[in-house]
């Protein structure tokens, strides 16, 4: 079903439903020029692709010129899609709306223009929208997505194949061989023909390829690296294993010695009290030792210490001389002082007659300047202290020998060392009582030892020792092996992370049979690309020669059809010769037969819309047109017709076999509408 | 619409062409008509990222062992 708002001629809501219990596929819309039939099957281009177009114009020089219809327009000579009336009365809604079984499931396509009502919109300020409902599965789409959806139903670049217009036979000429090939026309003909299967497929096949054959050179490389770290983690391997050997033996050699050193042990318990006494015995020998050492030093002391032990007695006496010379010692130190102070006067006076301006030493003053009397007077001061500094020194001469006496007798008057010899007697007498003590300990030790046999104690305890010592040695060793085994497994483990996946061998087959079966793929292509390409060009000329008999009114006078490499058509003749100037007629009618035969070749199932198909060709060429393709029960054929080609009533009664439904369209003046009458239903 | 692709005239070419160059024997015997699906489908696709990642997510969806 279709249905329609607003859409060109069509004021209002319209609607063909499509819909037959008959099982035929023959549809026609009749209908005078201008009463909407082009306009019905812009309404499906524009609903698919959002777009329509004029018709054709072709110019003096046959170039032909054609536009894309606007979407609103006060002017009904642009031929806008809204309808020019409801736009002037400011009805903007436009809709176009597609009702379809697609793979068995029911669709509704939608397309509207989506105006902004308030004021008198422009192509610019509108947006379409384009929906998908999913009636079966009741999911909606919209945008982007519907229209890629809508390139898996009918491709834009092969519409041209499903919506023929008859008036525009132009557009198909490049269809009919000439010097020139249409590559626009030649693309679209691979492309109805599903040869980008083939040739984008062979660069998409290969592009796989390509990333499969990346992965196989990195995996390689990746590969390469595993080996290495395999080797290494090998290499470990060999290494813990014969570190492992050494540790074993250590392992069982310290076994082997912990359980002597157990034994022994044992032994040695047997033995525990003869062991305790000779280890108290060893203790007392070593304090006997250590008290003798003092001892002997103590001795030493009390020697020395008793040699000046006469000091002691002499004390008193010393006492009583030293407080008798006292008071002397004080006279001479009084003297020294008074022979230094006569000395600093004799000679201050002897630089103040000799005119010294020197402070004195004693106060500081300065000098007066003598005259000559008082030079004679510091001469005679000079005499006088002279002579009081020589009796002075006589009487500190005399003096000598007792301040010699008085220094000695002064070093022996702090020598009190009594009670230094009678500590040093204390101690002595203290150690000798011990040493007496451990003496009598050693006695009762050596007394409880008496038949023991020490020697075999010391031997066992010697032998202990020595276990001991191995197994500390061994114990040792097996430490440091242990940690030569660990640091070989970090090593190990740390390239075992490294290691990409396994050692790659089994991604590299997996990726082998990859790439080998891809390789397949590119081969089969290539080689269907290499000759499907003639194949299907004799098949569709097959076909197309069929459909071209089937539909001339004059089998016998042509041949066949003949396509070029390019796709290029001749016609021709009953000799096989290609026909020089082919009537318009001709050339529709074999234009027509080739579209049928790409169709037919196409793996693409689209309802043909033919406008106006009897354009250009007589009555005989229209009845065989409508009989050929309306026979035809694997497509529906609609054809939109005007009276001047085709009288409804004679095609109805001729036809009826093969007709489901036609309407005819007329037009209201009244409403400014088209409007639809069903005639056969 | 794409009719199913068992009746194209093409897939039957490359039908011909499999029993004159059969597939490795580890090739998944699917394969073949599911890439046909799929680059059917893209055909008229200008952007070819989207056919050529379904090709690779196949592949990698079989069994290659």
């Amino acid at each position: 079903m279709v249905e329609l708002l607003n859409w060109t001629s069509y004021r209002g809501r319209h609607h063909f439903n499509f819909y037959s219990k008959s099982g035929l596929n023959g549809y026609s819309i009749f209908g005078e020029n201008s009463r909407g039939k082009t306009s019905f099957t812009d309404a499906i281009q524009w609903v698919l692709y959002g777009e329509a177009w004029t018709k054709a114009i072709i110019d003096s020089n046959q170039t032909e010129t054609k536009k894309r219809r606007p979407i609103v327009s006060a002017d009904e000579t642009d031929d806008p899609l809204l309808n020019v009336h409801a736009y002037r009365e400011g009805d903007f809604d436009l809709m176009v709306k597609l009702h379809f079984d697609h793979e068995g499931e029911r669709m509704i396509l939608t397309r509207t223009a989506d105006t902004d009502k308030p004021r008198l919109p422009t192509d610019k300020n509108i947006t379409e929208l384009l929906f998908l409902h999913n009636k079966t599965q009741d999911t909606k789409h919209q945008g982007g997505e519907v229209q890629i959806f809508i390139d898996t139903l009918l491709p834009k670049s092969i519409r041209r194949f499903f919506f023929i217009d008859g008036e525009s036979v132009n557009e198909y000429r490049a269809l009919i061989a000439s010097t020139e090939e249409n590559l626009e026309i030649r693309k679209n003909i691979e492309d109805i023909l599903n040869f980008p299967i083939l040739k984008k497929g062979i660069q998409d096949i290969i592009s796989v390829k390509n990333q499969y054959r990346t992965l196989q050179t990195k995996l390689a490389s990746d590969t390469k690296k595993n080996r290495n770290l395999s080797e290494k983690i090998k290499k470990c391997d060999i290494e813990i294993s014969n570190i492992q050997r050494i540790f074993d033996r250590f392992e069982d050699d310290s076994k082997i010695a912990k359980s002597k050193v157990s034994k022994l042990e044992s032994e040695i318990q047997d033995h525990s009290s003869s062991e305790k006494l000779m280890d108290k015995r060893k203790g007392i020998v070593n304090q006997k030792s250590s008290i003798k050492n003092s001892l002997d030093s103590l001795y030493s002391r009390r020697k020395s210490e008793n040699k000046h032990l006469w000091l002691y007695f002499l004390q008193p006496s010393l006492q009583n001389k030293i407080k008798e010379i006292e008071p002397k010692i004080a006279v001479s130190s009084e003297l020294n002082h008074n022979i230094s102070s006569l000395f600093n006067k004799i000679s201050h006076l002897q630089g103040v007659i000799l005119e010294d301006e020197s402070p004195c030493s004693q106060c500081g003053a300065k000098p007066h300047k003598r005259d000559e009397k008082g030079k004679k007077q510091d001469l005679d001061k000079i005499k006088f202290m002279q002579n009081e500094m020589v009796e002075s020194k006589l009487q500190l001469d005399s003096m000598e020998s007792i301040k010699i006496l008085f220094s000695k007798i002064k070093d022996f008057k702090n020598l009190n060392r009594i009670k230094e010899i009678i500590k040093i007697e204390n101690n002595i007498g203290e150690l000798e009582g011990k040493l007496i003590e451990l003496n009598d300990q050693e006695n009762e030790v050596e007394r409880l030892l008496d038949g023991i046999d020490e020697k075999t104690v010391a031997k066992l305890r010697e032998k202990l020792k020595k276990e001991r010592v191995s197994v500390g040695y061994l114990e040792g060793n097996l430490l440091r092996h242990q940690k030569l085994i660990d640091e070989q497994n970090v090593q190990k483990s740390i390239h075992k992370r490294n290691l990409i996946g396994s050692d790659g061998s089994v991604e590299s087959d997996l990726l082998l049979r990859k790439i080998k079966s891809i390789e397949w793929l590119e081969n089969i292509w290539n080689n269907v690309i290499y000759d499907y390409s003639d194949k299907t060009r004799e098949l569709i000329q097959s076909r197309a020669s069929e459909t071209f008999r089937s539909l001339t009114n004059n089998p016998n006078g042509y041949h066949a059809l003949n396509l070029n490499q390019g796709f290029g058509l001749r016609i021709l003749d009953s000799n096989s010769r290609p026909v020089a100037s082919p009537s318009p007629g001709a050339q529709q009618v074999a234009a027509i037969s080739l579209i049928d035969a790409l169709r037919q070749t196409s793996d693409i199932e689209f309802p043909i819309l033919f406008d106006t198909p009897g354009a250009s060709i007589d009555q005989g060429h229209r009845n065989n047109i409508i009989n050929h393709f309306w026979s035809k029960r694997d497509v529906q054929l609609i054809i939109l017709a005007h009276s001047g080609e085709f009288r409804p009533d004679e095609v109805e009664k001729k036809h009826v076999k093969l007709l489901a439904k036609t309407w005819e369209l007329k037009f209201d003046d009244n409403q400014n509408t088209t409007t639809i009458h069903p005639r056969v239903i | 619409m794409p009719k199913s692709h068992s009746d194209s005239d093409m897939m039957r070419a490359i039908k011909s062409e499999v029993e004159k160059l059969p597939p490795p024997e580890f090739c998944p015997p699917e394969l073949l008509e599911e890439v046909f699906k799929i680059l059917q489908n893209h055909q008229y696709h200008l952007n070819r990222d989207r056919s050529r990642d379904l090709i690779t997510r196949l592949i990698e969806s079989k069994d290659w062992g």
